[in-house]
């Protein structure tokens, strides 16, 4: 019997309205991710791919739809559900990593876990830092977050998407703005979490390459999954 | 550490030049709150000190009796009453019995039981008119500090000695160890020794006064029983009007407190006080916009930061007390150092009533330290709010995608 699926999303629509203007930019979208599944969200620029992630991040509402995760409906919680469910099970890696430039790598990383628990804990030290060493920055953990290279800074990123073990983590262009050894370094890191920690990855990209690492891809078009 | 004190003592310490010079700002906006408390406080000491320091503040009186009405006729509203005459005297008959009670009220310094009358002062051909003050023998210096204002002899009494004011002396041409005589106005006349002369700077006591021993007034005036009235001296002059209350409910007898025969300068302290409030509410509301200004510029250069805080699970509640909390220390660390700087400032200062004529009346007990420093406090972490309900709408998703 397979497990049931991490996320459910059925005729997701997403309308911006700018005056009289409306443009639609999800027209319907229908999609199940199941637990530890590595898939890429492929499609042109303007195709919907960043709109579909910031709503199944829980960043923005759908206009209309259903979006379930975890078997919880997310479309009816309230602000304050969704800060709280986004902290609990979602993780992101964006494209320009967006790490706190005035907190070190190991501070960047607990942060998630430190909202969660009002402080920052012994425990949660310890898991940033087995996690930063899981991505090969071991002798980086006290570096300022401006202290470390492009491909440094995803690595923590991708540890800190990781801190509070969430069952799903979107990750928009992860290696965007990396060179090519350093995006192979991360698309393996990414592999292997998902692996070894039963996490789903959705990953947004352009790049072949990426999509070609993924066991599943999904392409949008003009706002629906094609 | 609470983390949300964790992020915005980081985000204080990030820029610390930046962080140093608005600190800095707020220290001078407390030091002028402190200094001006010190300064209106010190002036009021000063004045209240040098106009009141030598008089009663308290003075208990007989009451006056209602005159007697002679004629009352309804329809024309006329009423005629008997004036009554200079030279009848109203005595506390039964005052010896509220003396001890008044004298052992907390509030109270010192207490002169006096005996007073007009007369004419005589040495050969020249005579002067004098207000004479019997008082008992100890209490001459109990309201007017005359023991310091000495200018030549003692403020000692005896039954036979009199001080004088120093300048009712000159016009007499009369010094200590000289024979004058004293003639009351019910035409009983003596002789005394000068004892003493003092000059208070007031004209009323160094060109009329003349102390002598409440037996000698007893004698001079025809008064072998009760007082002329009771002069009280308090440890708060500030205290008059209730205390005087006091006394008038308890005893039955007018109690007049200083206060109601100076009301032009409580006024001019009161105005003073007011003028005072404003530059120290001049000085927070500079506070306000100084810390408001700074948060504000410092949530709209973070908006991305704050962003990605609530992409990762920061509710807008923590956002907001991250920067609340930033004012509230900022307030803090300046309001402390202000109040510590204003204090040493201050501190070298002599108390007020020591103050020369030239110097500046600082009174450092004054400075409202407290007070400073909580309402910077109050005031930087109310400053904060605006900005920090600002930061708390940041949407994560306009933010990242830029």
């Amino acid at each position: 019997m397979s497990a049931a699926p991490v996320l459910v999303v059925s005729d997701l629509v997403k309308t911006f309205r700018e005056g009289a203007v409306e443009t639609p930019v999800l027209k319907g979208v229908n999609m199940t991710l199941a637990e530890g599944e590595l898939c890429a969200l492929l499609g042109p620029s303007g195709s919907g791919k960043s709109t579909l992630l910031t709503i199944l991040g829980t960043l923005a509402r759908p206009t209309s739809g259903s979006h379930v995760m975890l078997g919880r409906d997310l479309t009816s919680a309230s602000d304050a559900e969704l800060t709280e469910f986004r902290n609990a099970h979602i993780g992101f890696v964006f494209q320009f990593h967006h790490l706190l430039p005035d907190f070190t790598a190991l501070e960047n990383v607990v942060f998630p876990a430190a909202l969660r628990d009002g402080r920052e804990t012994a425990r949660a030290r310890d898991r940033a830092r087995e996690l930063l060493a899981r991505v090969g920055l071991e002798s980086r953990v006290d570096y300022r977050a401006t202290q470390l290279s492009g491909g440094q800074k995803q690595r923590v990123a991708i540890a800190r998407a990781l801190m509070n073990r969430p069952e799903l983590v979107l990750a928009d262009e992860p290696t965007g703005s990396l060179d090519k050894d350093s995006a192979r370094q991360v698309l393996d890191l990414i592999a292997e979490i998902s692996q070894a920690e039963r996490t789903s990855y959705l990953i947004s990209t352009h790049d072949d390459t990426v999509a070609a690492r993924c066991r599943r891809q999904v392409r949008l078009d003009n706002g629906a999954v094609v | 550490m609470p983390f949300v004190l964790k992020v915005a003592f980081r985000y204080l310490t990030a820029n610390k030049s930046q962080t140093a010079l608005l600190i800095s700002g707020v220290a001078v906006g407390v030091f002028v709150f402190v200094f001006m408390s010190a300064l209106i406080g010190g002036l009021a000491v000063l004045l209240v000190q040098r106009t009141v320091g030598n008089i009663s503040h308290i003075t208990i009186e007989a009451p006056d009796a209602d005159a007697d009405a002679i004629a009352v006729d309804s329809h024309i509203r006329q009423l005629l009453v008997r004036q009554r005459s200079s030279a009848q005297r109203t005595l506390l008959r039964s005052a010896d019995a509220f003396v001890p009670l008044i004298e052992a009220m907390s509030e109270v310094k010192a207490i002169s039981p006096q005996v007073v009358g007009n007369g004419f002062m005589l040495r050969g051909e020249r005579r002067a008119a004098v207000s004479v003050t019997g008082v008992e023998p100890d209490k001459v210096t109990a309201i007017a500090d005359l023991g310091s204002r000495l200018t030549a002899g003692s403020t000692e009494l005896t039954s036979s000695n009199i001080v004088l004011g120093q300048k009712l002396a000159d016009d007499l041409g009369v010094r200590v160890g000289q024979v004058v005589r004293l003639r009351s106005d019910r035409g009983i006349e003596r002789s005394f020794l000068v004892g003493g002369l003092f000059a208070v700077g007031v004209e009323a006591l160094d060109g009329r006064a003349a102390f002598v021993s409440l037996s000698a007034a007893r004698t001079l005036f025809e008064i072998p029983q009760g007082l002329s009235r009771i002069e009280v001296k308090l440890n708060d002059v500030y205290q008059a009007d209730a205390i005087a209350r006091r006394i008038a409910a308890d005893t039955g007898l007018d109690a007049t407190p200083w206060t109601a025969n100076n009301a032009q300068l409580l006024d001019g302290l009161r105005a003073q006080a007011s003028s005072g409030n404003l530059i120290k509410a001049f000085a927070l509301i500079t506070i306000v916009i100084g810390v408001a200004s700074a948060l504000s510029l410092s949530t709209y250069r973070r908006r991305p930061e704050i962003g990605i805080m609530r992409a990762m699970g920061a509710s807008r509640g923590f956002v907001t007390l991250v920067f609340i909390v930033q004012g509230a220390l900022i307030g803090l660390i300046g309001g402390l150092l202000g109040t510590g700087l204003g204090y040493a400032a201050l501190a070298p200062f002599p108390p007020p009533e020591l103050t020369g004529s030239a110097g500046l009346p600082i009174d450092v007990r004054q400075g409202a330290y407290g007070l400073a420093l909580l309402l910077t406090v109050v005031a930087a972490t109310l400053a904060s709010i605006l900005p920090s309900r600002s930061a708390a709408r940041v949407e994560p998703v306009t933010v990242i995608s830029q």
